[in-house]
């Protein structure tokens, strides 16, 4: 393994692309069949719950969704609420308080909403709650004539804060009610998309006023191998000649998990001077394990979840076959990302560099 | 026994920095039947209060002082020898690290029993302060030895061929091997560090003279332990279920087919990948003649084989937790999620049975011999079932940690038992006085 020429490095960095969503443009986006999927439900007027662990390509997903709907003139946005004011906030148990919170937290989102969806077209409003902010969407030109259709694409959808999370996802949920009646109201040609590593009953427990439980569920899938071999490609198109070993070892340390194996090639594309081998993906996985942030927040994501921390003993020490959709604290660890389910239902590791860094984790804790 | 609820047989003095061994040897003293008053389990606040320290060593027959360097410093560990010696009760001293003088303060614990523990056995320790009381040595034989054998959980056991030595493995990557050095007292002899990353599974070789370990990172470790030489070999990443042995051959089950490496001259590794059309077995184990194998597959499917001979059995049981095969390659003891195990034969459906043990926390199966069974639970209770008196099952006693790897000696008069603290435990069979039961006190 040789350091490359500096002059190359900026070109190799533009290929693959570890963190971050990956733009709908890149040649490093892999198409994935919940892609089609998602589309085809958001077509043909179905909400879209769009979940997975962090960082397997859902944000990329809503961008990639949105730029065909650009194409299509499709009025659209992707609001990511994660950054709304006071996202993921208490409520004070102050009545005014509270309620002046709740109108800035849901002003800011209908400015936002109108910047993407009517550029422009739409005069800032102050929006005080959630009948305001139906009245707001009912209001846009987008959705006037009866048959027009709009898309709007929720991420970090888990991030509405706490007490405005019931009000505000079961007024989607009524929009969605009100569409075959006479009452329709204006707001329900728009279909909405909620992406985030969030399990919907735990979201809004209550079925009848989820608009989850209405919603066209997607499970981001890792790549598949043949996912994995056209992302591989790219090492041609910056220079590098990958062996077939290195190509194996790629896949047998990620597994197909989007951010790993981005971050691998990533990673490789700087070191390595000619080729890629096998060696080299060892040093670069080795590198990873040791220091990287995606690992880190694994483990600190474990390190506030003791009954987590317990099921992954039971799985990889004892050795239990633990069903996902059954065990609270497995379909947890699924979408902490560290279990995926295996073909018999049970819970796995999700890759070899999961497996390590979870060894790991478990032999510290068992010497300290 | 101890007169009253409040009495024990021993108190442990010591400092807080030496908690973790006074909690192993509180346990190991338990087993064996001795009652323990230790701060960390027993105390209350009022406790704390020197007089109430002091009551309670009244009641006590016994004062066990740890001795460290951080000991020596401690007021309480001086206050409690104090008061041990003039109340004329017995004491013993259990040295945790050598130390040179003894500090005046504590100058009287020279002329008491001392146990250094850099070279005697916890074993042997706990043996001697359970002589002390005549009510413990009825259980005390229960369980014939105990010792720490690797820092966290250990994951496999097997006892070699002549029955003189233990491999054990564990998460801390390290494949110890263990003799019998006076009865009770195992240690370590030698050790395979090398391997970076978990050893889940080992087995000894039929004759005794190699080791075959695998560790997670997928690699097999070839080991001879009198010679000290070792070689690891690459595995393809197939999560391997099984492990045996089949003359010089290395037997391994993984998810992804059947692999085997000839250990003989340059060593061969082989392949026998699954067809990636069909389903990968999720469980497996390998006879200990390696003559038969049995798989699980997660629809349900349970097949076994025994050379030509091969059955497939459709299970009704949520989901397998283990299953062992007995000495003979003939029975299979097969583990059901919720307790439940069932027996089959390779070749006839007589032969199957079903015991329901009710014991959802039951981990691991063994057979000791052809008419008894062992588990053990994720709390620790051993228990034995024995086949002809139709389930009958008799709790042994708890062992020091949940139960994660089980082994019967080839002479089946004992059991080696592994645990998640990393403990070893070792158990006697006694078939002549106890046949229901068959493991307890040794003869």
């Amino acid at each position: 393994m040789g350091r490359r020429e500096v002059g190359t490095i900026m070109e190799t960095r533009a290929y693959f692309q570890a963190g971050g969503s990956v733009p709908s443009t890149s040649p490093c986006y892999i198409k994935r069949s919940c892609d089609l999927i998602a589309y085809d439900a958001l077509t043909t007027h179905r909400y879209v719950s769009i979940l997975g662990p962090r960082q397997v390509g859902k944000t990329s997903l809503l961008y990639k969704l949105q730029a065909i709907f650009e194409r299509q003139g499709i009025p659209n946005a992707v609001i990511n609420l994660s950054t709304l004011e006071g996202a993921g906030q208490a409520p004070t148990q102050d009545v005014a308080s509270d309620r002046d919170f709740a109108a800035r937290w849901y002003t800011d989102l209908a400015e936002r909403v109108a910047e993407q969806i009517e550029p422009g077209k739409v005069p800032p409003t102050a929006v005080t709650g959630p009948d305001a902010f139906v009245g707001f969407l009912s209001a846009l030109p987008a959705v006037e004539p009866a048959d027009a259709h709009a898309i709007i694409m929720f991420d970090e959808a888990a991030t509405v804060p706490y007490f405005l999370r019931t009000t505000f996802y079961s007024q989607l949920r009524d929009l969605l009610n009100s569409r075959p009646g006479k009452a329709k109201k204006r707001a329900s040609q728009i279909d909405f998309a909620f992406a985030g590593a969030f399990h919907p009953s735990v979201l809004v427990p209550d079925r009848d006023n989820s608009p989850f439980n209405v919603s066209q569920e997607i499970y981001i899938p890792d790549f598949t191998r043949a996912q994995v071999d056209k992302l591989l490609r790219g090492f041609v198109e910056i220079g590098l000649a990958l062996t077939d070993g290195g190509a194996q070892a790629i896949w047998d340390a990620a597994v197909g998990h989007p951010f790993l194996t981005q971050k691998i090639c990533q990673d490789l594309a700087y070191a390595c001077e000619e080729q890629v081998t096998e060696s080299d993906v060892r040093g670069v996985v080795d590198t990873i394990l040791d220091h990287d942030a995606h690992l880190e927040n694994l483990v600190q994501r474990l390190d506030e979840s003791p009954a987590e921390v317990e099921l992954i003993k039971r799985v990889l020490i004892r050795r239990e076959r633990v069903t996902l959709s059954v065990n609270q604290q497995a379909a947890q660890l699924e979408m902490i990302g560290a279990l995926k389910s295996g073909p018999d239902g049970s819970a796995r590791v999700r890759n070899t560099i999961y497996g390590r860094l979870l060894r790991s984790y478990l032999s510290n804790r068992a010497e300290n | 026994m101890p007169e009253s609820a409040d009495a024990h047989d021993v108190f442990i003095s010591h400092s807080h920095f030496d908690t973790p061994f006074c909690l192993e040897l509180a346990a190991g003293l338990r087993a064996a039947g001795v009652t323990v008053w230790l701060d960390e389990d027993s105390m209350t606040l009022s406790d704390t209060i020197p007089g109430n320290v002091s009551r309670q060593i009244a009641r006590c027959s016994a004062l066990i002082v740890t001795l460290s360097s951080a000991a020596v410093d401690s007021q309480w560990v001086k206050l409690e020898t104090d008061t041990a010696i003039a109340l004329h009760k017995n004491v013993v001293v259990v040295m945790t690290e050598p130390i040179g003088q003894l500090p005046d303060s504590l100058a009287l614990l020279a002329a008491y029993k001392h146990f250094p523990m850099w070279e005697a056995a916890l074993a042997d320790c706990i043996r001697h302060i359970a002589q002390l009381f005549p009510h413990a040595g009825a259980s005390v034989q229960r369980s014939v030895a105990q010792w720490q054998a690797h820092t966290g959980p250990a994951l496999d056991v097997d006892w070699s061929p002549d029955g003189k030595s233990l491999a054990t493995v564990g998460v801390d990557g390290v494949l110890r091997i263990w003799r019998q050095q006076a009865p009770g007292q195992w240690s370590a002899q030698t050790v395979l560090d090398e391997p970076r990353d978990w050893l889940t599974h080992v087995r000894w070789s039929r004759g005794g003279t190699t080791i075959g370990a695998i560790c997670a990172d997928n690699s097999l470790w070839i080991w001879r332990p009198d010679v000290g030489r070792h070689r690891r070999i690459e595995l393809p990443r197939w999560e391997v279920l099984a492990l045996g042995w089949s003359g010089t051959r290395i037997e391994m089950l993984t998810t992804g087919g059947q692999a085997t490496f000839e250990t003989r001259d340059e060593g061969q590794l082989h392949l026998d990948p699954v067809d990636p059309a069909a389903s990968c077995p999720i469980i497996a184990t390998i006879s200990p003649t390696a003559t038969s194998v049995a798989s699980y597959f997660g629809d349900g499917e349970l097949m076994l084989t025994d050379g030509r001979v091969q059955r497939t059995i459709t299970l009704n049981v949520d989901a397998v937790r283990a299953f062992v095969w007995n000495r003979r390659g003939t029975s299979l003891a097969l583990l059901a999620s919720g307790g439940q195990i069932r027996i089959f034969g390779v070749g006839h459906e007589a032969s199957d049975r079903s015991l329901d043990t009710a014991r959802n926390r039951t981990v691991r199966i063994a057979w000791v011999s052809e008419d008894l069974l062992l588990t053990g639970d994720s709390d620790g209770v051993l228990r034995t079932y024995h086949l002809p008196s139709h389930d009958a099952a008799h709790e042994l006693g708890t062992g020091p940690g949940s139960v994660a790897a089980l082994s019967t000696a080839p002479d089946a008069k004992l059991v080696a038992v592994m645990h998640e603290t990393g403990m070893a435990s070792l158990w006697a069979v006694d078939r002549g006085e106890n046949p229901e039961h068959g493991i307890g006190i040794p003869s």
